[in-house]
């Protein structure tokens, strides 16, 4: 080691050397360590990428040469893993892109294998959202992957162009998972997911890149960027954001060769943390609805996800993701006097029971209030019809109304309430789309027992008026009749009395005529009151 | 200053760094010590960058009847009164170059009121104990007769900084629980050969071999953007962090950068 050493503060022969330059040690050195020696390491440039863990990308003609089965377009990205061009295979007519994994790693002893090892397994993942491997193997110098071209940007340009909304975080976090517990399921750890490894197509689909690549180039020091200060964005830092071990797990810095499936989900976690907050996990985790708006329970979830200790992490991705799911499809609670989330042992043993019992209330409520609308219907149209047709038999009447207008009723108030209190106790944007169409169904019903019972109750008003003023009527002309009729007898038995006091010949058969007469007037008066009695037709013109 | 007898180390690419954490030294400068903030940003400073002044008063003969920690306060409580502050060019680009030319103001003008038989009484005590801050007393009496009080001071200063630097790297280890694996990697900071086996380290740490290089490798990146940080609370203008780290270089020695480690 070169040196020019400073003049030697102390030349004292008990102060030690320092073992880098061999300079003494000045007794005031910080933590013994040479001062001079560590301002020259602080001095040492931080490795950045471009000058060396990336080497220059190899040209397009170069790469051509290697590749006569291609048609190489473009350059589309470099990275510390490698290279990656767009090409074109002519053979299939199709896009694909070309991987040439970093030159400087493939010349360590047991490359090769490693990579025949590993490509194999990842060229047996077939998982929508991962980016296939067609072929892979060497071509001149370039160790190569072939892979499915995706159109599209990976999820570092995207949070770049555009900040995340938490919803478009929830939604892009659960096909990760499929595609983590995909390749975890065949024993397939990514081991470096980060936001430049997951791709977004056109069509919004995820898509997850560079499996195992990691693995294939292990090295015994990893290379990536550490960048110390917490409140460094590594979004300034341009280019030298690669590979920055804040997406990896604490175990993956220490012992990466006992890593397994957590670390991917400690990476998710963390990168699902970058989405939500727009900041990277760092130091102490604040929960992330302590800097955004987000669903409380959403803490829960991220910070589980990044617990440094894999046992405490989410066990699966399907874990994460039924978790992430719920709460992409249940609506946020209510803002104000949340109660804090249960632990998440529990709330994860419970959670997807209340998803169901939610789904089972709906079906209830839907299975109730469905056959209610008809059957309110029917009995509302009946009900109308009924009361104007007074010749059906009062108990029939009953029994149609009861029947059809109160079961109805009752049916769909039910199902309208069972749904409501789900609606009270969920809360997604499709639950609250339906929710407000079973509260207005719920209004409308209540609305149809109302004015149903209003114009029963007025019909029924209606009927009894009328059937006083018949009946008054009527009772007023049988009155009549009858008086009409005692009339008729007392003169009756008058003449009765007379006839058989009189001798006269001539007043007798003229006592006898009137008698005729009133006993016929007698009969139809009898008759126009038995009339009356049954019914009541036209009797005015009777009594003249 | 002492930088320009010594060759300029090469430059660091300052691309490599993008901070924006407000320095203390542009606090003080943009207010001129008339906010809350910028004076207690100035304290903070001085507290911390007690020793220079001290060494440097040690070193320029105020010690004799040692009172060269009473100048020192004095000083300190002098300069935090604010008397010096409406002097400060906006310019002023480095904390430490203000500091030494307030300190000679400070002990011209005292020199020429104790030749003047005047005592300034009314000069109020300012406690820099209060604040918890430990001062190395000794050790800046160490080697009393190579480097001028100008250089010295310079010196104490790189010094303290590197001292701050680790404080801070370890208060980092310590509050993300790894303070055991700082204690143990700290000595590699400097180099790689004679701290003993790699081997015994990992053992003791409970990581693989390979992993103490990574952690290593971490932990001097870590302690380099902790002396950036410290560097730069000083310095006004960031461009100059390159040139203040190569003065401090300078005046702790200077020469040649070690080559890259890996």
């Amino acid at each position: 080691m070169s040196k020019t050493n400073p003049p030697s503060p102390s030349d004292d022969e008990n102060t030690a050397n320092c073992p880098r330059c061999g300079a003494a040690l000045p007794a005031d050195s910080p933590r013994g360590l040479c001062p001079r020696c560590l301002m020259a390491e602080a001095m040492i440039p931080t490795e950045d990428a471009e000058s060396t863990s990336r080497p220059e990308p190899p040209a397009i003609e170069e790469v051509q040469a290697a590749f006569p089965q291609l048609e190489i377009l473009e350059l589309v990205g470099a990275g510390g893993m490698g290279v990656v061009y767009k090409a074109k295979q002519t053979s299939l007519n199709r896009i694909v892109a070309l991987k040439l994994l970093a030159p400087h790693r493939t010349h360590e002893t047991g490359f090769s294998e490693r990579f025949t090892r590993e490509a194999q397994a990842l060229a047996a993942l077939n998982h929508p959202n991962i980016v296939t491997v067609h072929d892979f193997g060497k071509a001149g110098d370039f160790y190569f992957l072939l892979m499915e071209f995706v159109d599209g940007v990976n999820l570092r340009q995207a949070i770049r162009a555009e900040r995340f909304t938490p919803e478009q975080a929830l939604a892009i976090v659960p096909p990760i998972c499929e595609a983590l517990q995909y390749a975890h399921d065949r024993g397939i750890v990514h081991r470096d997911i980060k936001p430049e490894n997951l791709l977004l197509d056109k069509e919004g689909r995820v898509k997850v890149a560079d499996f195992g690549i990691a693995r294939i180039l292990e090295r015994e020091e990893p290379e990536e960027e550490l960048s110390a200060n917490p409140g460094t964005d590594p979004g300034l830092t341009g280019q030298t954001a690669l590979g920055t071990p804040h997406y990896m797990a604490p175990e993956q810095a220490e012992h990466p060769e006992q890593v397994d499936h957590r670390a991917d989900i400690y990476s998710l976690g963390a990168v699902f943390y970058e989405l939500l907050t727009g900041e990277l996990p760092d130091g102490r985790l604040r929960p992330p609805s302590s800097s955004v708006k987000i669903d409380v329970r959403l803490d829960e979830i991220v910070l589980k996800a990044l617990a440094d200790s894999p046992e405490l992490r989410w066990q699966t991705a399907t874990d994460l993701r039924t978790q992430v799911e719920t709460i992409a499809s249940t609506a946020p609670p209510p803002l104000t006097d949340v109660p804090p989330p249960a632990k998440a042992p529990e709330s994860r043993a419970t959670a997807p029971d209340q998803r169901h019992r939610g789904n089972g209330a709906l079906w209830v409520a839907i299975g109730l209030a469905v056959p209610g609308v008809p059957l309110l219907l029917l009995g509302l149209i009946f009900g109308f019809l009924l009361t104007r047709e007074p010749n059906w038999h009062p108990s029939v009447r009953e029994a149609f109304i009861s029947f059809a207008i109160w079961i109805g009723a009752a049916l769909f108030c039910g199902g309208s309430l069972i749904s409501f209190a789900a609606w009270l106790r969920r809360r997604s944007p499709r639950a609250r789309k339906m929710s407000a169409m079973v509260g207005v169904s719920l209004l409308v019903s209540i609305a149809f027992v109302l004015i149903y019972t209003l114009v029963v109750a007025a019909a029924k008003w209606t009927h009894q008026t009328r059937d006083e003023a018949v009946r008054a009527s009527q009772a007023a002309a049988t009155n009549r009749a009858e008086a009409r009729k005692r009339l008729l007898l007392d003169e009756i038995s008058r003449i009765r009395q007379t006839l058989a006091q009189e001798d006269d010949e001539s007043i007798r058969i003229q006592l006898e005529a009137r008698l005729a007469e009133l006993n016929l007037q007698l009969l139809t008066s009898e008759s126009e009151i038995r009339e009356d009695e049954s019914e009541r037709p036209s009797r005015d013109k009777i009594n003249h | 200053m002492s930088s320009s007898d010594t060759p300029e180390p090469k430059p660091v690419a300052a691309a490599s760094r993008t901070r924006f954490a407000t320095t203390c030294w542009t606090q003080v400068l943009s207010a001129k010590g008339e906010s809350e903030e910028s004076r207690e940003a100035l304290a903070e400073l001085c507290e911390h960058y007690y020793e220079p002044v001290l060494a440097y008063l040690r070193r320029s003969g105020e010690d004799h009847r040692g009172e060269a920690r009473d100048i020192a306060h004095d000083f300190f409580a002098d300069l935090l009164e604010g008397h010096r502050l409406d002097r400060l060019e906006r310019d002023q680009g480095r904390f430490r170059s203000y500091l030494l030319g307030a300190l000679k103001h400070f002990l011209s003008h005292r020199r020429a009121r104790m030749a003047a038989e005047k005592r300034g009484g009314k000069a109020s005590s300012f406690s820099l104990n209060e604040t918890g801050v430990e001062f190395r007393e000794g050790k800046a009496l160490e080697d009393d007769h190579q480097l001028p009080p100008d250089s010295w001071f310079d010196r104490q200063w790189a010094v303290t900084l590197l001292d701050r630097a680790l404080l801070a790297l370890e208060d980092e280890c310590r509050t993300s629980g790894k303070h055991a694996q700082f204690e143990l990697l700290s000595p590699w900071l400097t180099g790689e050969a004679e701290h003993g086996d790699q081997a015994e380290l990992a053992e003791k740490l409970g990581v693989s071999p390979g992993a103490v290089k990574s952690l290593v490798h971490r932990l001097r990146r870590r302690f380099r953007s902790a002396v950036q940080s410290e560097v730069e609370r000083t310095i006004s203008d960031r461009g100059d962090l390159d040139a203040e780290m190569a003065a401090l270089f300078a005046v702790l020695g200077g020469g040649q950068l070690p080559e890259k480690h890996s």
